[in-house]
C-alpha cells in the first residue's frame, strides 16, 4: 500500500517529474513500481539512516536509499523486474527479499536484530571504524595507529588487511613484503629493496598488531562504530554502476554484502577516476585493465564502452586521471609514454602529444585542463604544460624545499601528487612528501613558481624517533611519520579564489586563498577518514573522498559545516570525486578503486514539483 | 633464467637444505630474508588442532582432515572463493596489470588437494594456521565455519 504523505514518496516523484532518474525507469517498456517499506528495531523502534539496496535481474546497476526519521523508506520509480533487496545497518544482521516488481509498487518491512559477536560485526566496519576501534588509550598506541595510517592506508582501506589476526611474527611477514610492493600489487623481485619508511617503523607496528589484532579478538565494547546517518545525510539516492573487467567475471564477493568483509582488489580493481560531460556519459581513467585506456559509461542504461589505444610496443596504454575540456575533449596521462593523450568522442579517435626531444620531465599521474583548453599535469618536482595548439610542451620547476623539519634535499627528486587549475589559469601542485602546495603562474611574464608551506602538524604522541625520521626519511603521500599532513589531491573553486587541498595524512581539508595565499585547516567529521581529493561544484560546495571511509563528504565553506554520505559497498577505497553541474544541486560522481564500479549520489530536496506534504 | 623459475629453484634449496629447527628459529626472529617456498608437496608437519578466540564466540579450527565434513555445497564454494580472494590472492594468484600478467610471490594452489590424501589435507591446514616463512598463520583468522568454507573451495582447484 502506497502511503502518499511520506515526503520520501513525494520527493521521489518530483524528482521524476524533473527528469533526474536517469538510470532505471526511462529504458523499461514494461512498467515501473515502486519499492518501499518500513525498518524497524526488534523493539519495535523505527530505524533510521539504514541503507536499502535493490537489484532488478538483468541490470548492471544496484540502486540504494537509506531510511527517514521514521525509519520509512522509498526509492524512485524502478523498472518492473525480479528484484533483490537488502537493507544493512553496521551492528545489524541484514534484511534481505526477493520479489516480482510490476506497475504499482512492494512494500517490504523488514526487523532488524542487533549482532552480538564482535567478530561479525568487525567484518561489515569500514577501515576508519576499523582505526577508531583499535586499542589507543595511550600515547604510544595512538602513536602506533597513526603509524598504520600513515604508512598503510596509502595504498588500501585499512578494513582490508585489519579484518585478519595474525600474531607480532605474521605482521612483521607481511610488513616486509608490503614494503617491497607496489600500489599495484605486483609481487617483488627476489633483490626488491624495501621503502626505508615502512621498515623503520616494522618492528614496533608489527608488535602492536600482534598485540591488538592477533590472538585475542576485540571485545564488543572496544568498537567505536559510526553513528548511523540522520537527516539531510539520508536525502540521496545512490546508483552504483558495475564496471565489469573484460579479463575476470563479476564477483559475488563485490562489497555489496557486508557480512562478508572487504574484498580483495585482485577481484576488482578498475576506474581511478572519472568525469562526467555535457551529454552525462562518465568517462573513466584505467591504469589496471588489460585492453582498456578509457572507458565511458552511459547512466541510462549502465553501458560500459572501453576504448583502447596501443603503445609502440603493443601495449595497453594506461591511464590515471581524466578530465573532459569544455569543448567535449576527453584529456588523459599516456602512463606509457609519460605523455599527454585527447580522445574525440565525436570521431572516436585518440590523439597522443609525444614531447619535444629535449623535455625529459614527463607528465604525471594527475590532470586539468585551464582556460585555453591546454592540459596540465603533475611532473617531475612540477608541473608541466601543453600548449595545445602547438604541440610544445612546457616545464615548470617547484622551488627548492627547504631541509630541517622534513627531509628535502638529500632525499632526491620530490615527487607530486594533485593539481589544479585556479580562475586565472594558475596551477595549483601539491607536494605531500614536503607538506607544501605550489602556486605557478603561467603566464608569459609571470611570477616564478612560489610554495605555500602548511604549518607543522603538532602530535603529542609523536616523539623524538619520528622527528628524526622526518628529518631523514623521504617521506609521501603513501609512507610518512606520524607528523605528515600529505596534501593529496585538490581542486580550485571555479568561481572564487580558491583552492581546497585533501590533507591526506592530517585527516584535515585546507583551504588556500590564490590571492593572499592565506590557509585555514578544517578537521573531517570522521577520524581516519584519509581524505585524498576534492571536488568544487558549480554552488562553491566542497567534496570530499577518503580512502579509508566508505563516504563521500560534503563542505559547504557558508556554514562550515561537513555532511558524509555513506555508501552501500565495503572497501570502496576511492581516489577521485567529481560533480555534474547540469543539475542543482549538482550530482556527485567518484570510481570505486578496490571494487569495480562506479557511484552516483542525487539528492532528494524539498520544493520540488508535488513535494507539498511532510512526515 | 627466468625469475619465476630462479624463485623455484631458491624454494626448492631451501626445503631441502633447512632443517626444522632452523626453520622455526628464524620464524621466531621474524626476520625474513630471500627465503622462499615453493612447493607444498613436502608438507608433514605434526597435527595439532588450532584455537582461536573470536570475540564471544570460540572458534575450533579442526587441523585434521577427518574432523570434518568433505561435503562443499555451491555455497560453501562461492563463500570458500571469497575468503581465497581476500585472504590469498594477494600472494597466490598472477596480478594482472594492463597487458602485463607477474607471477605471485608465493605458489600458485591450483591441484593442492586435488585427490589429496588426508595426510596431505591434514598437513594444509596445518600450513594455513601456522604460516611459514614467509605467510603469517591464519590461525586466529577465520572461524571454523570460514575455514571449511576456505578449504573446500581449495579442494576445486
Amino acid at each position: 500500500m502506497f502511503k502518499l504523505e511520506s515526503l520520501s514518496l513525494m520527493l521521489a516523484i518530483a524528482l521524476l517529474g524533473a527528469g533526474l532518474w536517469t538510470a532505471s525507469a526511462a529504458q523499461s517498456g514494461t512498467g515501473t513500481g515502486i519499492i518501499q517499506g518500513n525498518i524497524e528495531a526488534a523493539d519495535g523502534t523505527a530505524m533510521e539512516g539504514v541503507l536499502v539496496s535493490a537489484r532488478v535481474s538483468g541490470k548492471s546497476f544496484t540502486t540504494s536509499v537509506f531510511t527517514d526519521r521514521q525509519g520509512h523508506y522509498v526509492f524512485p520509480p524502478l523498472d518492473a523486474g525480479q528484484y533483490k533487496l537488502w537493507a544493512q545497518a553496521v551492528g545489524f544482521g541484514a534484511g534481505r527479499a526477493e520479489f516480482a516488481l510490476a506497475s504499482g509498487g512492494v512494500d517490504r518491512k523488514f526487523t532488524m536484530a542487533p549482532i552480538r559477536n564482535a567478530s561479525l560485526i568487525l567484518r561489515q566496519m569500514s577501515g576508519s571504524e576499523y582505526l577508531a576501534s583499535l586499542p589507543q588509550s595511550t600515547p604510544a598506541d595512538r602513536r602506533m595507529v597513526h603509524v598504520y595510517n600513515n604508512g598503510c592506508t596509502g595504498c588500501h582501506t585499512a578494513s582490508f588487511t585489519l579484518q585478519n589476526r595474525w600474531d607480532e611474527v605474521g605482521w612483521g611477514i607481511l610488513i616486509d613484503l608490503m614494503s617491497k610492493t607496489g600500489s599495484s600489487g605486483v609481487a617483488p623481485a627476489p633483490d626488491a629493496v624495501g621503502n626505508k619508511m615502512m621498515l623503520a617503523y616494522r618492528d614496533e607496528l608489527s608488535r602492536y598488531l600482534g598485540r591488538v589484532r592477533g590472538a585475542t579478538e576485540l571485545a564488543l565494547t572496544d568498537l567505536k562504530l559510526h553513528a548511523r546517518p540522520t537527516g539531510e545525510a539520508t536525502q540521496v539516492v545512490i546508483t552504483e554502476y558495475d564496471l565489469p573487467r573484460p579479463d575476470r567475471p563479476l564477483h559475488f564477493a563485490d562489497g555489496s554484502d557486508w557480512s562478508l568483509g572487504t574484498p580483495a582488489r585482485y577481484v576488482g580493481r578498475a576506474a581511478h577516476d572519472v568525469w562526467a560531460d555535457a551529454e552525462g556519459n562518465v568517462w573513466i581513467a584505467d591504469d589496471m585493465v588489460p585492453e582498456r585506456t578509457i572507458a565511458k559509461l552511459n547512466p541510462r542504461t549502465g553501458e560500459v564502452t572501453d576504448y583502447v589505444l596501443k603503445d609502440a610496443k603493443g601495449k595497453t596504454i594506461s591511464t590515471h586521471s581524466i578530465v573532459v575540456d569544455a569543448v567535449g575533449k576527453v584529456w588523459a596521462e599516456n602512463g606509457n609514454d609519460r605523455t599527454f593523450l585527447m580522445f574525440d568522442p565525436k570521431t572516436e579517435q585518440f590523439k597522443n602529444f609525444p614531447r619535444q626531444a629535449d623535455m625529459k620531465q614527463g607528465v604525471g599521474g594527475t590532470v586539468d585542463v585551464d582556460s585555453k583548453g591546454n592540459p596540465w599535469a603533475t611532473s617531475d618536482n612540477g608541473a608541466i604544460k601543453l600548449d595545445a595548439a602547438t604541440g610544445q610542451y612546457i616545464h615548470y620547476e617547484a622551488p627548492p624545499a627547504e631541509g630541517g623539519r622534513l627531509c628535502a634535499e638529500e632525499c632526491g627528486n620530490w615527487s607530486t601528487y594533485g593539481i589544479s587549475i585556479d580562475r586565472d589559469d594558475n596551477a595549483w601542485v601539491t607536494q605531500p612528501g614536503l607538506d607544501r602546495i605550489v602556486k605557478v603562474d603561467a603566464r608569459d611574464d609571470g611570477d616564478d613558481p612560489i610554495a605555500v608551506v602548511l604549518a607543522p602538524l603538532s602530535l603529542p604522541e609523536a616523539t623524538e624517533v619520528d622527528y628524526e625520521r622526518a628529518r631523514t626519511l623521504r617521506g609521501g603521500q603513501n609512507t610518512a611519520t606520524p607528523l605528515s599532513k600529505a596534501p593529496r589531491r585538490n581542486a580550485a573553486d571555479p568561481n572564487d579564489d580558491v583552492v581546497w587541498n585533501a590533507l591526506f595524512h592530517a585527516n584535515r581539508l585546507a583551504r588556500v586563498d590564490t590571492k593572499t595565499l592565506q590557509v585555514k585547516e578544517y578537521a573531517l567529521p570522521t577520524p581516519y577518514t584519509m581524505p585524498y581529493a576534492t571536488a568544487v561544484d558549480k554552488n562553491g560546495v566542497v567534496w570530499i573522498n577518503g580512502i579509508n571511509h566508505d563516504a563521500l563528504v560534503k563542505f559547504d565553506p557558508k556554514t562550515e559545516r561537513f555532511t558524509e554520505y555513506v555508501l552501500p559497498t565495503r572497501g570502496t577505497e576511492i581516489r577521485h570525486v567529481q560533480v555534474d553541474n547540469r543539475t542543482d544541486p549538482p550530482e556527485v560522481w567518484a570510481p570505486y578503486n578496490r571494487m569495480n564500479k562506479v557511484v552516483r549520489l542525487q539528492f532528494r530536496t524539498t520544493g520540488g514539483p508535488g513535494a507539498t506534504a511532510s512526515r | 633464467m627466468s625469475v619465476k623459475s630462479h624463485w623455484m629453484l631458491v624454494g626448492t634449496c631451501v626445503l631441502l637444505l633447512l632443517p626444522v629447527a632452523a626453520s622455526a628459529q628464524m620464524r621466531a626472529s621474524g626476520r625474513i630474508a630471500g627465503v622462499v617456498e615453493d612447493t607444498w608437496v613436502a608438507m608433514l608437519p605434526d597435527v595439532t588442532s588450532g584455537v582461536a578466540d573470536a570475540g564471544d564466540t570460540l572458534f575450533v579450527i579442526p587441523t585434521q582432515a577427518s574432523q570434518v565434513s568433505q561435503v562443499g555445497t555451491v555455497e560453501t564454494v562461492a563463500r570458500g572463493e571469497a575468503w581465497f580472494y581476500q585472504r590469498c590472492a594477494l600472494c597466490h594468484l598472477d596480478r594482472i596489470v594492463k597487458d602485463d600478467t607477474t607471477a605471485p610471490v608465493g605458489p600458485k594452489l591450483n591441484g593442492v588437494l586435488k585427490d589429496a590424501s588426508p595426510a596431505r589435507e591434514t598437513a594444509v591446514r596445518e600450513r594455513i594456521q601456522r604460516g611459514t616463512l614467509r605467510m603469517p598463520g591464519f590461525r586466529y583468522g577465520f572461524t571454523a565455519e570460514q575455514f571449511e568454507e576456505l578449504m573446500a573451495y581449495l579442494e576445486t582447484l
